[in-house]
């Protein structure tokens, strides 16, 4: 028992916490990684997660592909999509206020979830936990169902690779780079207009790929992503906008909050991220890890 | 068409968005020389320089380049022609580490300059590598600047007022540098104010006023052209 709560119900809780602070971290990175080189609040966030779900969902139920090919094929997909998108759309905004750049992705995003509501409903649809992954294990102190423990541990290296990737490669170095000043990078010989198509494309990768990960456990919904998008956007508050590490370690955390919240105090578990996100607001309203401007 | 000049500036009108600031700056700089441009405060020298690497709204006349036309061509293709830009703020990565400066530039030929003869030239910026740029003092920011520019390999050093705000000691040591760069042959166009740094290294002057140029002549003729440049730009 700790503080009146079995250790049992306590751990199962905090597994449940960290898996779904790994997709708040996986989100949340995508929309840092976007909003520190584009300048864009990117409201079709969730949606890119709505459609890695559906992608992953067609592809399995329609086409056959096993869950690890989606995997793979989703994220594609939905890198697909944004890229196009920047190409298209996106970037007659850039110089703009940032207000314009909401507004259409806010747009974009209602497009898609309606068409998706259009053809499937609202109604969830199931998806296949993938066999090898079915199984619970006993570790004594708690049943750790397997799924979980691989979706947590694939999201948090992915976050780590990306991680990797910026800080430690000369790619990382270039968009590292551009953040800071991006025409003068391009004066160098840098295809800046290219790295932000790529940089708009992984960050919508990314959700895509949450998407996935989520499938077999959240029902796949047309409104599954503007349901958790709402949370991720308090993440990145409280994380600073633009922290890499912020958006990682309190997507984490928020998780985690939110489900001692549930243990200790059930009603209050839905406020938690925007009580944390008001204080963090007032006290230190760069976010935890911002460098501010 | 080995007599057409490296870099070809013709009538170069130049906007900041709706202020018209440059209206027909002609200048040529030839294989091989050093070109200072000479001005007052606000004539449009640092203008015409980010006229030629793209950095302005709108631009119109001609800027020929290794014979390729620079204006409409898209921003990052312009480095590749063999310009080297050392802007007047630096531009120095404040998050990135001295060696991620150094390693940031793609080489635009396989004139690249290596490390150890960039640690050659620059001392200080050895000891600094791991150090974050931002903690830079302003001389090793500008010999930062000017470093990794020759790592990329251009054929055209452009460096607007590279000694400003910078001590005796280091305006001495950038001087070094940039004349033993000019023996290795490297064509220079260089916008100074500190009058005495230029008439060490230019092979030729151009004056400005008001956005254009108004006069130009070579070295030999400075000492007869003291008494007009100094009214000119108040040395
Ligand atoms: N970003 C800008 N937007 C609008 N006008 C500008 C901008 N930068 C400079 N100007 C204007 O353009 C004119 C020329 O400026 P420029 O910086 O080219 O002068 P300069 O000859 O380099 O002067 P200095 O010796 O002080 O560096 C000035 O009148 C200046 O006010
Ligand atoms: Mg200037």
């Amino acid at each position: 028992m700790i503080f009146g709560v079995p250790l049992v119900a306590l751990a199962s809780q905090l597994v449940i916490g960290l898996f779904n602070g790994a997709f708040y971290a996986l989100l949340s990175l995508g929309l840092g990684v976007i909003f520190g080189l584009l300048r864009v609040v990117n409201f079709t966030h969730g949606a890119f997660y709505t459609v890695g779900a559906f992608a992953a969902f067609l592809l399995t139920t329609r086409a056959g592909f096993s869950f690890w090919a989606c995997l793979l094929m989703a994220p594609a997909i939905v890198a697909l999509l944004a890229a196009v998108l920047e190409r298209a759309l996106l970037r007659k905004l850039y110089g703009l206020d940032a207000l314009y750049g909401l507004l259409l992705t806010f747009g974009i995003a209602l497009l898609i979830e309606g068409t998706l509501q259009l053809f499937f409903g609202v109604a969830g649809q199931p998806y296949q936990v993938p066999a090898i992954l079915s199984g619970t294990s006993n570790l004594g102190f708690m049943f750790l169902p397997h799924y979980r423990a691989f979706a947590i541990g694939i999201s948090l290296l992915i976050c780590l690779l990306t991680w990797l990737v910026i800080e430690y490669t000369s790619l990382g170095a270039k968009l590292r780079a551009a953040t800071e000043n991006s025409r003068l990078l391009e004066v160098f010989g840098v295809n800046v207009p290219l790295l932000l198509t790529c940089t708009y494309a992984f960050g919508g990768a990314l959700a895509g790929f949450a998407g996935v990960v989520a499938a077999p456990v959240f029902q796949v919904s047309p409104l599954m992503g503007a349901n958790l998008i709402i949370v991720v956007f308090a993440v990145v508050i409280i994380g600073g906008l633009g922290s890499i590490t912020g958006a990682i370690v309190s997507g984490l955390m928020l998780g985690t909050l939110e489900a001692l919240a549930k243990v200790y105090w059930p009603p209050s578990a839905n406020l938690v991220p925007f009580a944390i996100m008001a204080v963090v607001l007032f006290l230190r309203p760069r976010g935890l890890f911002g460098k501010g401007e | 068409m080995r007599y057409e000049p490296l870099l070809w500036i013709e009538n170069l009108q130049g906007w900041y968005g709706e202020s018209h600031i440059l209206h027909g700056v002609n200048l040529a700089v030839p294989r091989g020389q050093t070109i200072a441009i000479l001005g007052r405060n606000g004539v449009g020298k640092t203008t015409t320089l980010r006229g030629i690497v793209g950095l302005l709204t709108r631009t119109t006349g001609s800027i020929r380049m290794n014979g390729k036309e620079l204006i409409g061509m898209p921003r990052h293709r312009i480095a590749y022609t063999g310009i080297g830009y050392v802007p007047e703020e630096r531009g120095i990565y404040a998050s990135l580490s001295v060696q991620e400066n150094l390693d940031l530039l793609p080489k635009i030929s396989n004139r690249g300059m290596s490390l150890e003869r960039i640690f050659d030239l620059f001392p200080n910026l050895k000891e600094r590598r791991r150090a974050a740029g931002g903690t830079l003092s302003g001389g090793e920011q500008q010999m930062l600047s000017i470093a990794r520019v020759l790592r990329a390999g251009p054929e055209l050093l452009v460096l607007d007022e590279p000694t400003e705000g910078l001590s005796p000691v280091v305006v001495q040591q950038i001087g070094r540098v940039l004349k033993a760069l000019k023996q290795d042959g490297l064509t220079m166009l260089l916008v100074e104010q500190n009058f005495h740094f230029a008439r060490h290294l230019a092979d030729h002057f151009y004056l400005m006023e008001e956005g254009r140029v108004v006069d130009d002549f070579p070295a030999y003729h400075l000492e007869a052209r003291l008494e007009t440049v100094s009214s000119l730009i108040g040395v």
